[in-house]
């Protein structure tokens, strides 16, 4: 008994992909969501990549219509980047962990923090709650309302009876205070790993 | 976007993330060209995008652990009704704020479940199929995306739960799978790559083609050669859930791998053999020294054993 050899299939036209309004809207752009990865300092590989995890995951949800489709993309997009990135991060911290701690027996890795990782974890979640406390507790609101509460600027802004740009200094604030106490704490775990 | 005075880079990044957050398709846009105009822009907006992720996680650990999302995975925000209610109780919580036990898995989506050489395991996943591990296995999965699933390397059988609407999709670097409800098996073993077909119909995918294949199927690919299909009885795929592997045609090394993921021990091929074709049956029990030597004497071959390793090669079949 022979194996079938499968016959030439033809390149999926790009209507036969695009089963889903959203999945017609990545063909279109694709050329545009590469430039956005390589902006965001990917190399072409990892970009194709990222447009491939795209197209996947807009076929496993239902494509409903969106107010701003090319947004929602690069959101999307953007989303998937970091997600990715702090992946890569988490694993090579495992691994080294793995190799360092030669545990043999232990069978099930998941995607579990090492003692050290969650250590460093730990540390670096005290020392930002440490910055944002020297913060004004408006400030922190702010950045709760926005950023979790999902309430838009113009809207925190009428509440509170202030102006948007005067919403956007604190959020400004708020940020900037912990992109320090990181690029601080970044420099400390560098120092701690030198023999 | 005005720029403001002498505000830095790392400012400007900032400006853009939390303008990002409500953008419409021209701001995108023009964010994108804010990036091109300097390579140094991308990383002052990944420290912005870090620390996003970081004063979450910090300041609002219970608020941040809930794991509804939208389709973009962007977490789902809850709106409370009064404002300045908020401002009170943030004020206090500020104050007492609680440290989270681990950064790490209250924020993130994705989460990877893997097996030992030689360890089987069974999962139920977050959309209610089942995913049934062979040894050597890695899965990449997603909480923001229950019906994705990447295999990284290794062999399973995935079982799928029938949702006409949310098609299951199962990756393996360029290639998918797609799925709306049914059982096959798949194998990823660096350039090699087959799905067996069990129940259902499936979809494979790449960009340079695509082919549906329905129970009995199966599809074998190398690299990115042409695929090849062929048939055999459901009840014989995915014979490593049974201990009982079953070939026709197939070069032994896809046996060795096979061995190898099953039994847990290295099982290799001298190169000079390995493209040999194999058609028959192997017992994949405990016994790795029963299956891998009773597998070489079939071939009027040798299993030399190193340590756990075993080799096949030429050679009398009886061992020294």
């Amino acid at each position: 008994m022979t194996a079938q050899r499968a016959r030439a299939r033809p390149i999926i036209s790009q209507a036969e992909a695009a089963h889903g309004g959203l999945e017609a809207l990545l063909v279109t752009n694709r050329a545009a969501l590469i430039r956005y990865a390589r902006a965001r300092q990917a190399s072409q590989e990892e970009a194709e990549d990222l447009l491939q995890e795209l197209f996947v995951k807009l076929r496993t949800q239902p494509s409903g219509p969106v107010a701003s489709p090319r947004a929602y993309l690069y959101r999307m997009a953007e989303n998937l980047l970091t997600d990715r990135r702090r992946s890569e991060g988490r694993r090579r911290g495992r691994e080294e962990a793995w190799v360092c701690a030669q545990s043999g027996d232990t069978l099930d890795r998941y995607d579990a923090p090492s003692p050290e990782q969650a250590l460093i974890a730990r540390e670096t979640l005290a020392t930002v709650a440490a910055a944002l406390a020297l913060l004004p507790p408006r400030t922190v609101s702010i950045f709760r309302l926005y950023r979790i509460d999902g309430i838009p600027r113009k809207q925190i802004a009428l509440d509170l009876g202030i102006s948007v740009s005067a919403i956007e200094k604190h959020l400004q604030r708020a940020y900037q205070a912990v992109v320090e106490a990181q690029a601080r704490i970044d420099g400390d775990n560098l120092e701690r790993q030198r023999p | 976007m005005t720029e403001t005075e002498g505000a830095t880079i790392q400012q400007q990044a900032i400006a853009w993330h939390v303008r990002l957050r409500e953008a419409g398709d021209e701001e995108w846009d023009s964010f994108l060209l804010w990036l091109e105009a300097d390579p140094a822009r991308s990383a002052a907006f990944d420290a912005a995008s870090r620390a996003d992720h970081a004063i979450e996680a910090a300041a609002f650990p219970s608020g941040a652990a809930n794991d509804d999302r939208h389709e973009d995975g962007r977490r789902k925000l809850k709106l409370h009704r009064s404002v300045w209610g908020i401002l009170a109780a943030t004020a206090a919580g500020v104050a007492a704020l609680a440290v989270a036990p681990s950064l790490l898995g209250t924020v993130d989506s994705r989460y990877e479940i893997a097996t030992a050489p030689g360890q089987q395991r069974t999962l139920a996943l977050e959309d209610g199929s089942v995913a049934r591990l062979n040894g050597s296995t890695r899965l990449v999965l997603d909480h923001a995306y229950p019906r994705a699933v990447e295999l990284a390397a290794g062999e399973a059988v995935f079982e799928v739960r029938h949702d006409a609407a949310h098609p299951f999709v199962v990756t393996a670097g360029n290639q998918s799978v797609t799925d709306v409800g049914t059982a096959f098996n798949v194998v990823r073993d660096g350039p090699r790559f087959a799905i067996e077909v069990i129940e259902g119909a499936v979809r494979y995918e790449r960009r340079d083609g695509a082919v549906a294949l329905s129970a009995g199927q199966i599809l074998a690919v190398r690299g990115s050669e042409r695929p090849v299909l062929d048939r055999a009885q459901p009840r014989t795929m995915a014979g490593w859930r049974r201990g009982q592997l079953s070939y026709r045609s197939a070069p032994i090394s896809n046996v060795a791998g096979d061995l190898t993921r099953s039994l847990g021990v290295e099982v290799s091929v001298d190169p000079s053999l390995a493209a040999m074709p194999f058609t028959g049956s192997v017992r994949a029990g405990k016994d790795a020294e029963a299956a891998v030597s009773g597998f070489a004497a079939t071939l009027g071959l040798r299993a030399r054993r190193q340590g756990n390793s075993w080799r096949i090669e030429r050679g009398p079949a009886t061992s020294g």
